[in-house]
């Protein structure tokens, strides 16, 4: 299994993801954001930071860096992509997944510990889950308040691409969103970060369940 | 001006019935220090352009395409050009 992990200028959490799989007896490589070619990718995570400094809006530069146009050509032929917290705003600003991520309501940088609730286990990241399970996850975002129209909103409910959602919505995010995926299922933003789950023992037995379904 | 530069200011705001969740810190300090009581504040933003076209369609094309596609994220912001006019060339900077 090939893993390609995106880093951009400003992007942080590329260690994080590589050590989190590298615990899970995976490699995974680190890709420039000027790479063209993604070929060989069969999973492609974009991780959490500050692209680009998040000037404009977070994820907004980003999309256009050399390497999206061959994270979407890896959509397009089936390669599973997910994209946390900062990777999930240049999902959504790529048009990947519908929506967007505001400011959170409350204007207050969030660092916790969250409880979120797995609402469709139609996802490469949440197939391995059961539907209900609840379990913590570590946030950390200024920007994570999901929104999307009404009418969108209603479709992602619909067809179960509402993949996680806040036990207690932190943020103000619409339904108190979490995480979602697109109409295929292989392409998956969230908030948390699944890949710092965890502590001193290495990563939560939930978080490598999320982490491992990227994978098969 | 047939031709030369322009000056637009494009300003980007939350889409009605988008949360706004800086306008309304904005909005509730107002009130809070009896500045303005009943105003509303919606928070956006305004970027001052400068570009090279030969018309003003041509300029007006050029700021909205950049508008559209890099200012503003249309799932949740509207963007409007609010100024466009010619204006002298800039002199080279100096190196």
């Amino acid at each position: 299994m090939s893993i390609a992990v995106v880093v951009f200028p400003g992007t942080n959490c590329e260690h994080d993801v590589v050590g989190a799989y590298a615990e899970l007896g995976l490699r995974a490589t680190l890709v420039h954001h000027r790479e063209t070619d993604l070929r060989w990718a069969e999973a492609i995570v974009l991780p959490g930071g500050f692209s680009y400094g998040d000037y404009l809006r977070p994820g907004a530069i980003a999309r256009f860096a050399p390497v999206m146009r061959a994270v979407v050509e890896a959509a397009e032929r089936g390669a599973a992509v997910l994209g946390i917290c900062n990777g999930f705003q240049v999902l959504c600003e790529a048009g990947l997944l519908p929506g967007a991520l505001q400011k959170n309501a409350g204007l207050r940088f969030l660092c916790e510990s969250v409880d979120v609730e797995v609402v469709s286990d139609g996802s490469v990241l949440t197939q391995h889950m059961q539907v209900g399970e609840r379990f913590e996850l570590p946030i950390n975002h200024f920007e994570g308040n999901y929104t999307v129209d009404e009418a969108t909103l209603r479709l992602l409910e619909e067809q179960g691409r509402v993949v996680l959602r806040y036990v207690e919505n932190p943020n103000g995010s619409m339904h108190a969103i979490a995480g979602v995926c697109d109409p295929t299922g292989r392409v998956v933003g969230l908030m948390p970060h699944p890949e710092r789950a965890g502590g001193a023992f290495g990563l939560s037995e939930p978080a490598q369940r999320l982490l491992l379904g990227l994978v098969g | 001006m047939s031709s030369g530069v322009w000056s637009a200011l494009v300003v980007v705001e939350p889409r009605a019935g988008i949360a706004d969740p800086e306008g309304r810190a904005i909005t509730d300090a107002a009130r809070h220090l009896s500045l303005a009581e009943d105003a509303t504040v919606v928070a956006g933003r305004a970027f001052r352009l400068r570009l090279r076209a030969a018309t003003r369609d041509e300029a007006l094309r050029q700021v909205g395409a950049l508008a559209e596609r890099l200012l503003a994220n249309p799932v949740i912001q509207s963007w409007r050009i609010v100024e466009l006019e010619g204006v002298s060339a800039p002199e080279e900077p100096s190196r």
